[in-house]
């Protein structure tokens, strides 16, 4: 046999560089597919919230084009509005849950809608607006549109 | 036997430079999920403007709708009833005109009680609303609903001027409270 007076031990003495080395490298290659995905979920909750606040902002702009009077729309025009369409138009291929209530002087629920579709829901947008509304007794009321998407 | 010495010597090396390289890398990795989890903004920063949009849009429709019960005001031996389709606005201004011609306070209690309710309807669970006003010629608020104010720095607040059409300037400041009302909590 042959003396090792070189120092040089083969694959045993690399071992502990080929450690280092490697937990380095998955160290940097798992920083960085973690941090990816991070960046895509807040991108992605970004473009959930705006959706949602884009669905609203329509919902409360067509029940100001459909209402009559400088007090806001009637109760009755907000219970005839067509979440559905409102939501095909704006929302293609997400899942949306969205009501339309009465906070102020009584509490009701006027018009809610849901899909029916399966989503799945891992991250949600969400977006609430208030908005007056004139009622069958002639009060304003203080209604609230509220809509989550995911 | 000098020979031993100095390939050892290099073989050292080896692993000073893959440690050098483990902990670079993991100098890296960490600014990285830094970064990362940092996000675009502050969060505090976020709820903030959150908070002072939700304002902006509560004020509104707190000043558009209507009392939502009939309120008696007596004063001075005379009653007014005040409709409960009245105008928050409307209700706020005419307080605001009684107090200056030297009204009793203790006369508009019942219509400041049906205002706070309405303030209260338009807080969620998190937040509390209170509405104040000031009028722009002097310091200190002239109304405050409900009284007394929060005590917190970290209220978030819309404002807008009232009255103009009758010829006075007011600023009422709609605020949000974000810590929770103490209301029903029993402390022993």
């Amino acid at each position: 046999m042959r003396k090792d007076d070189r120092a040089v031990a083969g694959f045993f003495e690399d071992l502990a560089v080929m450690v280092f080395v490697l937990a380095g490298v998955s160290l940097l290659i798992s920083a960085y597919v973690w941090s990816s995905m991070i960046a895509q979920a807040q991108t992605e909750q970004e473009r959930l919230d705006y959706l949602a606040e884009d669905f609203v902002t329509r919902v409360v702009s067509q029940a100001m084009e459909t209402g009559e009077g400088p007090a806001g729309p009637s109760v009755s025009v907000l219970r005839g509005l067509d979440l559905p369409a409102v939501a095909q138009e704006s929302l293609v291929g997400r899942c949306v849950a969205a009501s339309i209530s009465v906070l102020h002087p009584y509490h009701q629920l006027v018009i809610s809608f849901s899909s029916t579709d399966p989503c799945d829901a891992l991250l949600t947008g969400y977006s609430v607006e208030l908005m007056n509304a004139v009622d069958e007794a002639g009060m304003v009321v203080i209604s609230e549109v509220r809509c989550v998407v995911w | 036997m000098s020979g031993r010495r100095w390939t050892d010597c290099h073989a050292q090396l080896a692993v000073m430079d893959a440690m050098i390289f483990f902990a670079v890398a993991g100098l890296v990795s960490s600014a990285l999920l830094a970064n990362s989890l940092g996000g675009p903004a502050e969060p505090g920063l976020e709820q903030a403007d959150n908070l002072r949009a939700r304002a902006a849009d509560m004020l509104r429709a707190f000043l558009d709708a209507s009392l939502g019960r009939e309120v008696v005001v007596l004063s001075e031996g005379s009653e007014l009833v005040v409709p409960a389709s009245a105008r928050v606005s409307y209700c706020i201004v005419t307080e605001l005109a009684a107090l200056e011609n030297v009204a009793d306070e203790g006369a508009f209690a019942d219509m400041n009680d049906a205002l706070s309710t309405v303030l209260r309807a338009l807080s969620d669970p998190h937040v509390t609303a209170y509405a104040c006003v000031y009028d722009m010629s002097a310091p200190g608020a002239i109304l405050a609903l409900p009284s007394p104010l929060p005590d917190s720095s970290n209220v978030y607040g819309s404002s807008c001027i009232l009255g103009e059409e009758l010829g006075a300037a007011y600023s009422i400041v709609l605020l949000l409270d974000p810590s929770p009302p103490l209301e029903g909590l029993h402390v022993g």
